[in-house]
C-alpha cells in the first residue's frame, strides 16, 4: 500500500506520451501540407518562367519566319505557351493587389498571336504594323522573363521567401524577407507603363473601352427617371408601384438605379436602371419568387412582344425562349429591312405563374444600336449554301448581321442545320462567301445555349 | 443464428450481383482485341466463348493462345475470317453492340448545370446575406473577370484563383447553394449585370487593402462596393 501513486503516475505518463504522439502526428501532417502547397506554388512559378521564356523565343521566331505555314504554327504555339503561362501565374497565391497587368499581357499576347495565326491561315501576309506590335510584345516578354529570373535567383539565394502559406508567411515577415508574390506585384506595377495592345480579338482593350452607340437623347433628372421606371414596371403587371430609393451607377453608361415596391406593400422590390442621358431603361429585375408555371413557355414570347410594343420599342423579333426556374427568358433581336441584327438584343423575362414581366435587359441594345447602312449581299443565297458542309441537313436560312470577336459587324447568311440530331448554325459571309463562324446549339436544362 | 444466416446470404447475393454487373458491362467502344490484349473486354469475350462451349480456359482477361484458338474456332463456325482477332464483325457475332467510330453520334457532353452550381456556391459564400441584386452583382463580377483577360479565362480558374474569394479560401463556399443563389447565378449568366462591368467588390466595413480603394467605384449594392 506504500506505492499507491504508482497507478495514477503510470496513467499520467501514458496520457502525456499519447498526447505527445498525437501532437507530433498533427504537426507532421501540417508540415506535409505546407510542403505540398509550397511545392505546388514553386512548380507553378518555375512553369511560369519557362512558358514566358518560350513566349519570348517564339515571338522572335514569328518575326523571322517567312512562310505562311511556319508562321501559323509558330503563332499557334505562342498562343498555347502564353495561355499556359497565364494559367500558372494565376495559381501563385497573392497576398495583396493582384497581378492583373501581367495576366492581361499574357492573355492578350496569346490572343493576338491566335488572331494572327487565323489571319495567316487565310493566306494573308504580315503587315508592317503587325510587325511593330510583335516587336513591342517581344520587348515586353523579354522584360518579364528577365524580371522573373531575378526573382528566381533571389528566392534561390534566400533573399526572397517561398512563404506563401499563411503560417510560413507570418514567420518570414518577422525575418523581413519579402515573399515571392510581392516581387511579382512589383513587376506588375512596372508592366503598367507598357502600352496596351489593340488588335482583333476578344480580350483587346478597345472592347472594354467601347462607348455606347444607342445612347440618344437629352440628360434627365432623377424624378423623370423615377417616372420612366415606374411606368415601365407597371406596363408589365397589374400592380401599381411607388419609388423607395434612387441611387447612382457610374459605369460605362451612367444611370439612375430606382428601387420600387408595390403600393401598400414592402416587397417584392423591383430595381430599374435608367440611363441619365436619354432615359433609356437599361435593365429591370423583379426580385419576387415565381411559383409553379400556369402557362407554356411559348406564351412568354407573345407577352414579351406586346410589352415591348407598348414601350414603343419596335422592330424587335423574339428569336428564342429559355425556360428556367418557372420563368421564360425571351431573347429579342432587332430587325432592319428584314435582316436580323444580332448585336442589338434585348431580353425580357416573363413569370410563367401569372404572366407578369419580371425582368428586362437592354444594355446590349443601348451599347450597339444604330441605324446601319446595309449593303446588298455580293453573293447569292444559292452560292452561300454551297459553302455549307453537305452533310448538314439545312432547316432554315436568312440574312443577318453578326458581331465578330473584335466587335466588327459583318453581313452573313445564317444557315441552321442538323447533323444526326445535333443542331448547328453556320454563318457564311454574304460578301466573300467565307465560312465565318460555326455555332453549336446545345440543349441544357437551362434551355438551349450556343457554343 | 438467423441473423448470421441472413448476413451470409446478403454477402453471397451482393457478390453474385457484382459478378453479374461485371460480366455485362462493356466499354462504350468495342476495341479490336488480339493476342496480347488484356482487360475487361477480353474477359467479356472469354466468358461468352466459354458459355457457348468454345473456350474452357480461365476467364482471366488475358488474350493468350487458348483464347485465340477459341476465337478462331468461333469465327470458323460463324462464317467469319478465322484470324483470331476480335474486330467489329466478331464483336457483333458474339452478340455485343458495336459502336463504330465511322458515323457521327449526337454529342451529349455539355451541360450548363456545373457552371450555374459553381457560380451559385460562390454567390452564396460571398453574398449569402445580401439583397437579391447584390447576389446577381457578385455573380456578374465573377463573369466579368472571366471575360476581362486580366484574370484566368475560365470560370473555375477565376473562382479558385488563390486568395481571390474569401469564401473559397475558408471553405464556406463548399456548402449547397440556396435557391436564391441559384436564381441569381442564372440571372448573371443570362446577362443581367447590375455592376456594369465591375471586376472587384469588397465590403467597406471590413479591413481591405488600401490598393483596392484606388479602383474607380461604379456603385454600392447592399454591403458591397463594386469597382472596375
Amino acid at each position: 500500500m506504500k506505492r499507491w501513486w504508482i497507478i495514477p503516475a503510470l496513467v499520467g505518463v501514458l496520457a502525456i506520451a499519447g498526447l505527445a504522439y498525437w501532437g507530433y502526428g498533427l504537426s507532421r501532417d501540417k508540415q506535409q501540407y505546407v510542403t505540398y502547397l509550397n511545392n505546388r506554388n514553386q512548380g507553378a512559378f518555375y512553369n511560369l518562367i519557362g512558358h514566358v521564356e518560350n513566349v519570348e523565343a517564339m515571338i522572335s521566331k514569328g518575326v523571322v519566319a517567312n512562310s505562311p505555314g511556319q508562321r501559323m504554327m509558330i503563332f499557334a504555339d505562342i498562343w498555347q505557351q502564353a495561355y499556359a503561362a497565364q494559367q500558372n501565374l494565376s495559381q501563385i497565391p497573392m497576398t495583396g493587389p493582384s497581378v492583373t497587368r501581367t495576366s492581361s499581357f499574357l492573355t492578350q499576347t496569346g490572343d493576338y498571336a491566335w488572331s494572327l495565326a487565323k489571319k495567316y491561315s487565310r493566306g494573308l501576309t504580315v503587315k508592317p504594323e503587325e510587325l511593330k506590335k510583335l516587336n513591342e510584345l517581344h520587348t515586353q516578354a523579354g522584360y518579364l522573363a528577365v524580371e522573373l529570373q531575378k526573382i528566381e535567383r533571389s528566392a534561390a539565394d534566400g533573399r526572397l521567401s517561398w512563404g506563401e502559406i499563411k503560417g510560413a508567411a507570418d514567420r518570414d515577415l518577422s525575418k523581413k524577407v519579402p515573399p515571392v508574390p510581392m516581387g511579382l506585384q512589383k513587376i506588375d506595377k512596372n508592366m503598367e507603363a507598357f502600352p496596351t495592345l489593340i488588335y482583333d480579338g476578344p480580350f483587346s482593350d478597345h472592347i472594354t473601352r467601347q462607348s455606347p452607340k444607342g445612347l440618344t437623347g437629352n440628360q434627365i433628372n432623377k424624378d423623370r427617371a423615377a417616372d420612366i421606371a415606374r411606368s415601365f414596371v407597371e406596363a408589365g403587371t397589374t400592380n401599381k408601384y411607388k419609388t423607395t430609393k434612387t441611387e447612382n451607377v457610374n459605369g460605362t453608361i451612367p444611370a439612375f438605379r430606382i428601387h420600387l415596391v408595390p403600393q401598400n406593400a414592402k416587397t417584392p422590390v423591383v430595381i430599374v436602371d435608367v440611363t441619365k442621358k436619354g432615359g433609356h431603361v437599361l435593365s429591370m429585375l423583379n426580385t419576387r419568387a415565381v411559383a409553379k408555371p400556369k402557362m407554356p413557355a411559348g406564351k412568354a414570347a407573345s407577352i414579351g412582344s406586346r410589352f415591348l410594343a407598348g414601350q414603343k420599342i419596335n422592330n424587335m423579333e423574339p428569336t428564342y425562349v429559355i425556360e428556367q426556374r418557372n420563368t421564360g427568358v425571351v431573347i429579342f433581336e432587332y430587325i432592319q429591312d428584314g435582316v436580323i441584327i444580332y448585336p442589338d438584343l434585348m431580353k425580357v423575362k416573363i413569370a410563367l405563374d401569372n404572366g407578369e414581366v419580371v425582368g428586362f435587359e437592354g444594355t446590349g441594345f443601348v451599347m450597339n444600336h444604330q441605324t446601319r447602312k446595309l449593303s446588298k449581299p455580293k453573293i447569292s443565297e444559292q452560292q452561300a449554301l454551297k459553302a455549307v458542309n453537305p452533310q448538314l441537313k439545312i432547316k432554315s436560312k436568312k440574312l443577318a448581321v453578326i458581331p465578330l470577336e473584335n466587335l466588327q459587324e459583318i453581313l452573313v447568311y445564317e444557315v441552321k442545320g442538323d447533323l444526326n440530331g445535333d443542331n448547328f448554325i453556320v454563318y457564311i459571309n454574304a460578301n466573300t462567301g467565307k465560312e465565318e463562324k460555326i455555332l453549336k446549339v446545345v440543349n441544357t436544362n437551362g434551355g438551349p445555349v450556343t457554343m | 443464428m438467423r441473423l448470421k444466416k441472413f448476413v451470409v446470404f446478403a454477402v453471397i447475393l451482393s457478390v453474385l450481383f457484382g459478378i453479374f454487373i461485371y460480366s455485362h458491362s462493356i466499354s462504350a467502344q468495342t476495341p479490336t482485341l488480339y493476342w496480347g490484349s488484356s482487360g475487361r473486354d477480353v474477359s467479356n469475350v472469354q466468358s461468352k466463348l466459354s458459355d457457348w462451349g468454345y473456350y474452357n480456359g480461365p476467364i482471366d482477361g488475358v488474350f493468350g493462345a487458348g483464347t485465340a484458338d477459341a476465337v478462331k474456332r468461333f469465327q470458323r463456325n460463324n462464317g467469319l475470317g478465322a484470324d483470331g482477332v476480335v474486330g467489329p464483325a466478331t464483336w457483333a457475332a458474339l452478340g455485343f453492340n458495336v459502336r463504330g467510330p465511322a458515323t457521327y453520334q449526337p454529342s451529349r457532353g455539355v451541360s450548363a448545370r456545373d457552371d450555374v452550381t459553381l457560380l451559385a456556391r460562390v454567390i452564396m459564400g460571398e453574398a449569402g446575406d445580401e439583397p437579391y441584386l447584390g447576389k446577381v452583382a457578385v455573380g456578374a463580377t465573377i463573369l466579368n473577370r472571366v471575360a476581362s483577360g486580366k484574370f484566368p479565362t475560365t470560370l473555375a480558374g477565376v473562382i479558385y484563383e488563390p486568395n481571390a474569394f474569401e469564401s473559397i479560401t475558408n471553405g464556406i463556399a463548399n456548402q449547397t447553394p440556396s435557391q436564391e443563389s441559384l436564381k441569381a447565378a442564372l440571372d448573371a449568366i443570362n446577362g443581367w449585370d447590375p455592376t456594369q462591368g465591375a471586376l472587384f467588390f469588397w465590403n467597406p466595413a471590413k479591413p481591405v487593402s488600401s490598393w483596392i480603394w484606388s479602383r474607380p467605384i461604379i456603385t454600392q449594392i447592399g454591403a458591397h462596393v463594386f469597382a472596375k
